[in-house]
């Protein structure tokens, strides 16, 4: 489906909501705002509901047919109003629809052509890239379809603007890509949903073109094993030229975009979201598998399994191809790891457990290679013992996927990250929900006792929404001090949570704009740490202002 | 009267004035809320939320832009909409009916062409964080900088998150095989 299809669509859609009737009577608005008014008390308890039956009430049929004959009379000022002169305005719109597209048009071959030279690419590759193909589809379709367009910026001054971005987006270079992620996030750390958004463009773009590179190699294939300080004039610019995408000649002849971990690494690295880190791996080291055996040492993949292992367990959305992909590389390197290949063998000719495989499953039980394969290697291990090990000989990737799943339902790894404001949104009510329900089912103290500050608090308002105050009781300190929190039924009157780390930690829940007239604009928290029978200390709530 | 004369009258109270605001913009208040998935039958009851809201804090209102203003009550009251009653699971629920049975929804009253009420089904799709900027980008005209301001997220992101629910759009249009590959 090309852009021009998509806009028809998105065109032809727009028509047909903008036939749809109007379904509110404004008068029904004013009617609850008035009975909300009469029956607003004293209490700081939350409106009442819509009344049924209100047109039983005479005093407001009275003030409805009174407000139904001034609009009338509002709606007809209205509706009479001075002519306009539409022909001229379309005239004088046609025309400087026109010269913005001439001059567009030179602009965006300019940058096309700058984008050509940056990459180094001859015209028939680089026409191949997807993003230059859509980039050139867009403008087509701004070419074919002037009118439509025209009648859009009537209504729309800056739609040309619009339209510019929405073309020019596309062409970008893997380098401009990682700039406008930096440039997104100044003083601020993007939260995995975006900085994935900004992976998935960098990855789209700098794969195709990295391909293209390797492509290149073919006539250099002599000559790549070799010093690179003597590698010819051509083959040190191809290289350079990568460089500057972040796209790196790895070992094994091929490019990859490796904007992260090289020595040409982007200088943003340290500030990426650490759970998206495992993708950015990916891409850069390909399969660690060739022909089923390991491409590397066993540590070293163990080790590339663990960045993996973090972006499994943070990123919700796992039905995404990039999800799959990395979910079925991390089941796979895991299983060879632990069954054994062929230049990394369990066992011995004479039937024994090899050294170097008892000193990496011992490595993998201690922890030292991630959480989610340590029970299962400690399992191993054991039985092992006895010469034997059923779990090792079952073990298939669903149960590699079975301990990615236990370790990201587990409340106890499920903690914010180094986040200092958290949006009070669909996700985190469900995160709040479900630390509620654990603890509700099981009543374990753990679960409340292992809590990082913001999940206190977070969960603090969801037991108040579900006016479970015993709940909330458990998450604050017996002598708290501080204002009584009006009641709520719904999380989503707050926007956010930011936490503050001083002497003392601080929590603000900050009230949406609209609900600010009931709760105030925001409602503190600070927290402190109190130890319990045991000598473990816990996050609970000081005081509330 | 002037747009900001009635909110002016409307702030010291005069309910006529502020029924003429409704007037003037329940069309794009019904639409966004259609457009952000509240359905058809709830869409006055979400509407009306959205204007009791409104005035409820309307003296407030200073110089900002009314309808930036608007669109994020509106977000807002959808969001309530969906968690409040659970609708989530009913939309899901729906869609996967739908994939099946395309002409038997309540929008076929609302959107009379089954071209218009795929496209429809399947922005609905779209996890929230694409489809908001989608709507407000395609159907309301807004440019990338209100739609930075009504959504609370920075200006490329705005960019990147429409380029992105183009492309999951076309995924999901060619899945359905509603459109051809090409």
């Amino acid at each position: 489906m090309d852009e021009q299809q998509f806009d028809k669509r998105m065109a032809l859609l727009k028509k047909s909501y903008d036939r749809i009737e109007p379904q509110l009577d404004p008068v029904d608005v004013v009617v609850q705002i008035e009975a909300e008014e009469v029956a607003s008390t004293k209490e700081i308890v939350s409106l009442p509901q819509k009344n049924p039956n209100k047109w039983k009430n005479p005093t407001v049929w009275v003030a409805s047919i009174a407000s139904v004959l001034i609009v009338g009379v509002l709606a007809t000022s209205y509706i009479i109003g001075p002519p306009t002169t539409v022909q001229t305005t379309e005239i004088e719109q046609s025309i400087n629809y026109e010269e913005w597209l001439v001059d567009f048009t030179k602009k965006y071959e300019e940058k096309r052509e700058e984008m050509r030279i940056e990459l180094d690419m001859p015209e028939e590759e680089f026409n191949k890239l997807s993003t230059v193909q859509m980039a050139s589809s867009s403008l087509n379709h701004l070419k074919s379809r002037k009118a439509e367009f025209l009648e859009s910026q009537i209504i729309n001054d800056d739609f040309t603007q619009s339209m510019e971005w929405s073309v020019m987006n596309y062409l970008m270079t893997p380098s401009e890509i990682f700039k406008m992620w930096e440039d997104s996030s100044v003083g601020k750390h993007l939260p995995f949903s975006d900085s994935f958004d900004y992976f998935k463009l960098y990855a789209n773009t700098a794969n195709e073109i990295a391909s293209y590179y390797t492509s290149r190699l073919t006539d250099y294939s002599k000559i790549l094993t070799t010093d690179s300080n003597h590698f010819p004039k051509e083959l040190k610019h191809l290289i350079s030229t990568a460089n500057k995408q972040y796209i790196e000649l790895q070992s094994d002849g091929q490019f990859r975009p490796n904007p992260l971990f090289g020595e040409h690494a982007s200088s943003y690295k340290d500030n990426i979201h650490p759970d998206i880190v495992g993708y950015f791996k990916h891409l850069a080291t390909g399969s660690l598998l060739v022909g089923g055996d390991l491409r590397l040492t066993a540590s070293e993949t163990a080790a590339i399994l663990v960045m993996y292992e973090q972006t499994l367990l943070a990123d919700s959305f796992t039905d995404s191809p990039e999800y799959m992909v990395l979910k079925g590389e991390y089941e796979n390197t895991w299983l060879a790891l632990l069954k054994g290949t062929e230049s990394f063998s369990t066992h011995t000719l004479d039937g024994h457990i090899t050294e170097e495989y008892k000193a990496f499953i011992m490595r993998v039980a201690e922890g030292e290679f991630g959480m989610v394969m340590q029970e299962t290697a400690q399992t191993i291990v054991n039985e092992l013992k006895t010469g034997k090990s059923l779990t090792l000989f079952q073990l298939t990737a669903y149960d590699v996927w079975m301990g990615v799943l236990k370790k990201r339902y587990n409340p106890e790894t499920n903690t914010q990250y180094g986040a200092t404001e958290v949006a009070l949104d669909e996700y985190s009510i469900q995160l709040a929900q479900q630390i509620y329900n654990t603890y509700k089912q099981t009543g374990d103290m753990t679960v409340l006792n292992s809590l990082q500050p913001l999940n206190v608090v977070s969960l603090y308002i969801y037991a108040l929404s579900q006016q479970d105050y015993k709940v909330a009781q458990q998450l604050v300190m017996d002598e708290v001090v501080g204002t009584e929190i009006p009641k709520f039924s719904d999380m989503l009157i707050f926007s956010d949570l930011s936490e503050t780390k001083g002497a003392t930690i601080t929590i603000k829940a900050t009230v949406k704009e609209e609900e600010q007239r009931i709760f105030g604009q925001s409602i503190l928290f600070r927290i402190d740490t109190m130890t319990n029978d045991l000598g473990e200390s816990q996050f609970r709530i000081a005081a509330i202002n | 009267m002037t747009e900001f004369e009635l909110i002016e009258q409307a702030q010291q109270g005069d309910k006529e004035a502020y029924i003429e605001l409704i007037r003037i913009h329940q069309r794009t208040v019904e639409k966004f809320a259609f457009q952000c998935g509240v359905h058809n039958c709830d869409l006055a009851d979400v509407s009306q939320e959205v204007f009791v809201k409104l005035y409820r804090f309307l003296h407030q209102f200073k110089h900002d832009r009314f309808t930036t203003w608007l669109y994020k009550i509106t977000l807002n009251a959808t969001r309530d909409y969906y968690r409040k009653e659970q609708r989530e699971q009913a939309k899901e629920e729906l869609l996967s009916a739908l994939q099946h049975i395309p002409s038997a929804s309540a929008e076929k009253h609302v959107l009379n062409f089954e071209e218009d009420r795929l496209l429809h089904n399947a922005i609905q799709t779209l996890d929230e964080k694409y489809r908001y900027p989608l709507v407000l980008f395609y159907f309301h005209e807004l440019k990338y900088e209100e739609i930075a301001e009504v959504l609370g997220i920075s200006l490329s992101t705005v960019k990147v998150r429409i380029l992105r629910a183009k492309e999951k759009l076309k995924e999901v249009l060619l899945e359905e095989g509603s459109v051809e590959n090409g």
